[in-house]
């Protein structure tokens, strides 16, 4: 399968993953009253994110999209399969989206063979069940502190490509698009995707599976202030205290920014359509 | 990836694009001995000659050349498979110029995507090839993370172009020794025999057997034995390789292309 059908009535579709597909650094809008996106944030936090964009977009071209979203921040790949696949597989799904693995690859001594095992059998149980796969590879990191692990993601990433063809799942190459290489793809955190990159990835999916867009994901930028030296200097040391040393902490502790945060739309529900 | 449509009834022209891994080392013919620099047959002409089963005639030339980097691949042989205007081309470059030290994944796949626009251009189906993963081989495996970078650049630039790809890397039957000859850089007999009927499988052709296929059982080497082979492998491959690094020469320095013409392929037997 590489395209959606259109023309059917109705539609499942389950996101599976971490934080990447519960949508963080993209804060859910919220209506007046409902108190602020930092406080919803500190909740627990509810966060839009590419897979309710893409949501919507299959909303908009099939009458009943039912949709659910398991994925949990800070989740490694055998969390993500342990806790997210059974009630996955119970929803009898027509589409799933998998995005896992790399929460584990940040971590010393991660196996990107072993990691892909494990994907591998995942995704033949979804494909035996006869529900369409999407899989997904990274954005290529060729700058900053993500360098030096750059051969381990792309060797994961491989992986990954290879299960897609050998199981006929579709896959998403984040890794070729250059535009989510811009800063303006990401959060000050620099490992979450910020609104727009959410928005062009999800443009980026339904390009992949067919599903017509007005908006293009890879529309170029606009022209960017430079930003002069010891300003940059200065957003690396507040990233170092805001974002890298607790990121240090929880993996010293054993913890996760996941624990305790439960998936925010547990149950295939209806999906309003984009107001076009 | 679209699939390669051919009319059996007509002519197919191929033409093989490459270095040492598309000349056909080590797959040696039985005059290779006798023959200056070798005459080698490997996974393309295998696939010539399944070919040449499939239609009613095939036209075959072999441009690649050992030692050869992306570079001379893209600006000596690219222009001749322009001039030849073949239904397909297969072209598998790179391997050279990762093996060298600070050889930039990004910048030959720039130099691949260059010649891969150009033959598409023309028309022709074109097949490109993953590196393969070097997890069992010691000497090569801290490797592994550039050419895994240097991959995900070849399949995106396939993505972008439309050409089929043999992942390599995803066939972990050549990481068996038997898939390789004793230089341990080049494929055995056997490891170009799989790898052909890997081609034909992308290619929709029935490649009449399984590349897939399990290894029998080997006896187990003796650590000694095991050793021995190491040092006989220093000897007489890594230290003559370093060599021609360091001097800039190349072990395809005066060796012609085997193949340079489209030429009909008899099939013999």
């Amino acid at each position: 399968m590489s395209m959606i059908d259109l023309g059917r009535d109705r539609l499942t579709y389950v996101a599976l993953g971490d934080s990447f597909t519960e949508g963080v650094g993209d804060p859910a809008v919220r209506e007046p009253g409902e108190g602020t996106d930092a406080q919803a944030a500190a909740d627990g936090g509810l966060y839009r994110g590419w897979a309710d964009r893409f949501a919507e977009h299959l909303a908009a071209h099939i009458p009943e999209v039912h949709y659910a979203n398991l994925a949990v921040r800070g989740k490694l790949l055998r969390q993500v399969l342990a806790d997210q696949m059974p009630a996955a597989l119970a929803m009898r799904p027509d589409l799933v989206t998998l995005c896992a693995g790399g929460n584990d690859l940040l971590r010393p001594g991660a196996d990107p063979d072993l990691l892909a095992a494990q994907l591998e059998r995942a995704v033949r149980r979804l494909r035996d069940q006869g529900c369409d796969v999407v899989l997904f590879t990274g954005v290529n990191i060729a700058s900053g502190f993500m360098r030096v692990l750059l051969g381990r993601f792309a060797r994961y990433y491989l992986n990954v490509r290879s299960i897609a063809d050998r199981t006929g799942s579709v896959l998403v190459d984040q890794w070729s698009m250059s535009v989510l290489r811009d800063p303006r793809a990401w959060e000050s955190d620099r490992l979450h995707m910020s609104a727009e990159g959410h928005r062009r990835v999800a443009l980026r999916v339904c390009d992949t599976l067919g599903v017509p867009t007005v908006e293009r994901w890879d529309e170029p930028w606009p022209a960017a202030d430079p930003v002069d030296w010891r300003t940059a200097r200065s957003a690396d040391a507040r990233w170092v205290g805001q974002f890298l040393l607790p990121w240090v902490g929880r993996r010293l502790s054993g913890r996760s920014s996941g624990d305790g945060v439960q998936p925010k739309r547990p149950d295939p529900t209806e999906v309003r359509s984009l107001p076009v | 990836m679209s699939g390669f449509a051919f009319d059996r009834d007509g002519v197919l022209s191929y033409v093989a694009l490459g270095d040492s891994f598309s000349e056909g080392l080590s797959d040696p013919y039985p005059d290779s001995a006798e023959t200056p620099h070798g005459h080698f047959r490997g996974w393309a002409d295998r696939l010539a000659e399944r070919l040449a089963d499939e239609v009613r005639e095939l036209r075959y030339a072999n441009l690649a050349v050992r030692g050869r980097l992306a570079r001379q691949i893209v600006t000596e042989q690219v222009p001749r498979a322009e001039q030849l205007q073949p239904d397909l081309v297969t072209l598998a470059a790179g391997g050279n110029d990762i093996l060298r030290p600070g050889g930039d994944p990004d910048q030959i796949a720039t130099i691949v995507d260059q010649g891969i626009s150009r033959l598409r251009a023309t028309g022709a189906h074109v097949v490109l090839f993953t590196g393969i993963d070097p997890e069992f081989q010691p000497v090569m495996r801290p490797l592994r993370g550039k050419i895994a970078v240097y991959n995900m650049h070849l399949r995106a630039i396939a993505d972008a172009h439309d050409c089929s790809v043999v992942d390599l890397w995803a066939m972990r039957v050549l990481g068996d020794a038997r898939a390789w000859s004793w230089d341990r850089l080049h494929h055995s007999s056997e490891g170009h025999r799989r790898i052909a009927l890997r081609v034909c499988e992308v290619l929709g052709v029935d490649p009449g057997a399984d590349w897939r296929e399990p290894w029998p059982e080997s006896p187990q080497v003796a650590w000694a034995d095991a050793r021995r082979a190491d040092a006989r492998w220093a000897r007489e491959f890594l230290v003559p390789w370093i060599g021609r690094r360091l001097t800039g020469r190349s072990s395809g320095d005066g060796v012609s292309p085997k193949r340079p013409d489209l030429a009909p392929l008899r099939v013999s037997g």
